[in-house]
């Protein structure tokens, strides 16, 4: 009886020890920890501030993350264009203005993103809003009329219409004179032959 | 029946009745080099425009500048046949053939240069297909057309009375396809009075129409350059300057002629010194005023103080000082002393102001184009030469030749079937001054 | 340097697939028909593809019923089509940092390499300027400006030079007769010309497009296109990317962002700190490159002829002011 008993205590401990050994591995690979970002948005007297709130479980009891840095961003053509990283405190909250004249595409419309970069522990994650932050843009007019378009400005058509009118209209006119010839010619002509 | 008067004939037909070996010596000389210019331009073809001397800063040059130069002479006929038919000068008779033929001929070879500079010859007809018309070129394209058509119907038009007295005249001593040619050409023409006054009528409107279209033709050309921001260019007297020189070079030009033809064919009694003479001051009276535009070109660009004006006025002063005072102020002041001093006047002097007032024509054109280029806004940085100036190669001499050649070729064969002065115009010269 | 692949025979399959998806739809929509009506309208090979519809919805279509889109016309036209409409919403500019700049010529080789260009073809070339005397020379990379008043574009007689909405001057090597008028109007000197045959290997399938501009063609002109064809996709262009020292930004006026692959910054802001200004602002072509001037240089000029071929040091001993 004794026997088994350490038998099956032995098999545990071994089991429970491969176990943390996997999961000890597991965290030294690069799992990062799990973390919840919380971005809200206000703004008072038009001023923009974005907080930001991040969180995360341990041992299932939420607990605020604090001393991690956030960039908060605003996804660009190219590139993300910085509005600043905030340093979060003891209650994981941290705050940052945002400017208010950012342009926004034709609505105004910006998406802004708190994100942790490379971070140690959590690596990146990001939390992404859309909201009416930017100003609305005033795109180009697609098209009108000028020496460097497809289509020609007015007064150029028109003067161009009326001067080759006029020149072969005359050129017109010279080769009508030309043919009148030749007919009175040959009306000529005939009337010699006849007589 | 077409009658023309026996003298006018005798001493104005020869030519068309029989070739003389001379003749023919001298056309196949042109032959040559017309070839050489043929071969230097599948040269060009096959290799690409590398074997020229343009490069990515000049990329204008030679073929350009006789563009220019050709499409200048087209302007004598339009002065002398234009507007000194418009004026009813009587003395001008003699010439009006060789003023139109010039303006003709040299019309159809000035767009042939153009051709020798494009860089996609397979692609030319874009030019028709999808045309732009805020472009210079483009209204380049369509006065250059209308021009050529218009300069076809009035030299048609003059041509019309002439085959018709060769068509009646019994002694013509001419193969038979020239006679049958004569005959289609003439469009059975008797002279009647409804007839006559139908051609005077059409050569009237013609004529003015010749005057319009040509000024049209050559200020477009010039805005080509005008309309550019490129320094030396970007000027607003281009416009006038070029129809000026463009005279210039035409009346030039026929003075020239008028002195070759009278020693070929022996027209000493048609083509007189009087004619000379006054070819030559109409020669004087452009030469100043070609003169003066110039001289206000370059004064208001010199006293400015633009640098990009400077800059390429030093490089005219410079680099390109012998050509400069050639062209701007031999080219004017030769020809006008020649002139102007009656004891100077003979026939081989007026002759030889006129090559060297046409020669300065070509070098102007020549100066205007290329330095500018040489001195764009950011400086050329290059190591190698042939891309810091510009040096003609042997092909873009080779072509301009050519088309000399071509230029001579033509005037040659069409004086083997049309007179080189007016039969029709002599005689109408001569009933006049026997009514008087 | 990530430009092997052009993205012009990826577009070319995008294209093809994007037909065959709409072909695809209007196929299943048929073999849909078919198969409520029962009958087989053509013999089905068995095997399927799936393929995705531009609207999103998977669709499974017998092999057999595949076609491309169209004609290898059909899609070239498509191609230019699209080089001509350019990117909605947007407007390039690039900003030049005349204090960063120490001619590395990464950017000239990075473009050339991008562009299947000829050694002696620099659609980006470095000026050594001097202004005055009494000031000091500084590097000037010119890539070509893309004015918004193009004096090039006015006067192309067969308008195979464009400007598009987003701002870019395209230049279209299958409509350019070579006549070379763009290159006299251009008062920058951004244009060069194929003087020669540049012998480049082309792929087989090769659709030509206006936005990467490669092959050169003999007889046309060529520039610096902005990299059209990385813009598309989402990619700064390849001179921007290459420059060591981040003197060249790059981006969206209607976003007001520029940015050199390493900063992010506001154009404005940028304009405004560093006043920036565009070269020979009073000759009204409204360029969209600007220069921000060079001051507070942390290395000589001379710098920038270290280590250089004679064939590129040789084009700097005459700067004197202009």
């Amino acid at each position: 009886m004794m026997k088994k008993a350490i038998k099956i205590s032995l098999i545990l401990v071994g089991l429970i020890l491969v176990l943390n050994i996997k999961a000890q591995d597991e965290q030294a690979v690069g799992s990062f920890k799990e973390v919840v970002l919380n971005m809200t948005l206000s703004e008072v007297d038009s001023i923009k501030t974005v907080t930001i709130t991040a969180t995360t479980t341990e041992n299932g009891k939420e607990v605020p993350v604090a001393g991690e840095t956030v960039s908060v961003f605003v996804p660009r053509m190219f590139s993300n264009f910085p509005i600043g990283d905030i340093t979060l405190d003891d209650t994981g909250t941290g705050t940052i203005e945002f400017p208010s004249d950012l342009p926004g595409g034709k609505e105004g419309i910006l998406t802004i993103v708190a994100a942790f970069i490379d971070n140690a522990t959590y690596g990146n994650v990001e939390k992404r809003e859309e909201i009416h932050w930017g100003l609305p843009t005033d795109y180009l007019p697609t098209s009108h009329r000028a020496l460097w378009t497809t289509r020609a400005p007015y007064w150029m058509i028109y003067t161009l219409s009326v001067l080759l009118t006029g020149v072969w209209g005359h050129y017109f006119f010279a080769i009508i004179s030309l043919i009148r010839i030749r007919i009175d010619a040959k009306r000529k002509a005939k009337a010699e032959y006849r007589i | 029946m077409m009658e023309a008067d026996k003298k006018l004939i005798a001493d104005l037909t020869p030519e068309i009745e029989n070739t003389s070996i001379k003749w023919y010596i001298t056309f196949f000389v042109f032959l040559a080099f017309f070839v050489v210019g043929i071969y230097g331009l599948i040269q060009q073809i096959d290799k690409g425009h590398i074997v020229t001397g343009m490069r990515d800063n000049v990329v204008w040059g030679f073929y350009i500048v006789n563009f220019i130069f050709f499409m200048g002479l087209s302007y004598s006929g339009a002065l002398i046949s234009g507007v000194l038919h418009l004026f009813h000068t009587g003395w001008r008779k003699p010439i009006i053939r060789m003023a139109e033929l010039i303006t003709v001929i040299s019309l159809v070879i000035g767009p042939f240069f153009i051709f020798f500079c494009i860089g996609r010859l397979d692609r030319l007809h874009y030019l028709f297909m999808y045309p732009r018309i805020q472009s210079p070129i483009t209204w380049d394209v369509i006065a250059i057309c209308t021009d050529l058509v218009g300069c076809f119907i009035y030299l048609y038009l003059s041509f019309i009375e002439d085959f018709a007295i060769l068509r009646d005249y019994p002694d013509l001593n001419v193969a038979p396809w020239k006679k049958k040619l004569y005959k289609i050409l003439s469009l059975g023409f008797t002279g009647t009075e409804h007839q006559h006054r139908l051609l005077r009528n059409a050569r009237t409107v013609m004529a003015a129409m010749i005057i319009a279209i040509a000024i049209i033709v050559y200020s477009v050309l010039a805005w080509i350059f005008g309309v550019t921001l490129q320094p030396g260019w970007h000027s607003t007297i281009f416009g006038p300057y070029f129809v000026i020189a463009a005279v210039f070079s035409g009346t030039g030009l026929l003075i020239i002629l008028m002195w070759i033809f009278r020693k070929v064919y022996h027209l000493e009694e048609y083509i007189t010194k009087r004619h000379f003479v006054n070819v030559g001051v109409l020669l004087t009276v452009i030469a100043a005023f070609y003169g003066y535009f110039t001289f206000s070109d370059y004064l208001t660009k010199w006293y400015g103080s633009i640098k990009m004006d400077s800059i390429l006025i030093d490089k005219l002063f410079t680099d390109y000082y012998s050509l400069f005072i050639f062209a701007n102020y031999i080219g004017i002041l030769l020809p006008g002393i020649i002139i102007a001093f009656p004891r100077f006047r003979t026939i081989p002097s007026i002759t030889i102001a006129a090559v060297i007032a046409l020669l300065a024509l070509w070098v102007n054109r020549y100066i205007i184009v290329i330095p500018t280029l040489e001195t764009p806004f950011l400086p050329i940085q290059d190591v190698r030469t042939d891309w810091i100036t510009y040096a003609p190669t042997w092909i873009e001499w080779a072509l301009t030749f050519a088309g000399v050649s071509v230029f001579a070729m033509l005037f040659m064969l069409v004086s083997k079937i049309a007179p080189i002065i007016s039969i029709s115009e002599m005689q109408e010269k001569d009933k006049i001054e026997i009514m008087k | 340097m990530e430009n092997n692949e052009t993205g012009k025979s990826s577009r070319r399959n995008f294209l093809r697939n994007v037909g065959i998806g709409v072909g695809a739809v209007s196929v299943a929509g048929v073999a849909k028909a078919t198969l409520f009506d029962g009958n087989e309208a053509n013999a089905k090979s068995g095997k399927t593809v799936k393929l995705l519809s531009p609207d999103g919805t998977l669709v499974e279509v017998d092999q057999s019923d595949i076609k491309p889109a169209g004609t290898d016309r059909e899609i070239q036209a498509e191609v230019k089509s699209e080089a001509k409409k350019g990117l909605p919403n947007r407007k390039f500019a690039m900003v030049v940092d005349l204090s960063k700049c120490a001619n590395a010529r990464a950017c000239v080789d990075a473009c050339q390499e991008g562009h299947m260009l000829p050694k002696d073809h620099e659609w980006m070339k470095i000026y050594m300027l001097q202004d005055d005397n009494l000031t000091a020379k500084y590097w000037f990379p010119r890539p070509c400006f893309h004015c918004d008043k193009p004096m090039c574009v006015s006067v192309c007689p067969v308008g195979a030079t464009y400007k598009r909405p987003d701002g870019i001057v395209l230049v279209d090597n299958q409509r350019c007769i070579g006549c070379k008028f763009c290159m006299t109007g251009c008062p920058y000197s951004a244009r060069v010309f194929n003087w020669k045959d540049p012998e480049v290997e082309v792929p087989e399938d090769h659709v030509y497009d206006p936005e990467t501009n490669i092959p050169p063609v003999e007889g046309t002109v060529g520039k610096c296109v902005f990299c059209a064809d990385n813009l598309r996709k989402g990619v700064l262009p390849r001179c921007v990317q290459a420059c060591p020292m981040g003197v060249l930004y790059f981006g969206d006026l209607m976003e007001d962002t520029v940015t050199n692959g390493v900063e992010t910054v506001r154009f404005s802001k940028l304009m405004t700190d560093r006043a920036g200004y565009r070269y020979k602002e009073d000759l009204g072509t409204l360029p969209s490159v600007y220069y921000l001037p060079p001051t507070n240089r942390e290395f000589p000029v001379e710098m920038g002829l270290e280590g250089a071929d004679e064939t590129i040091t040789g084009r700097y001993k005459n700067v004197g002011p202009r």
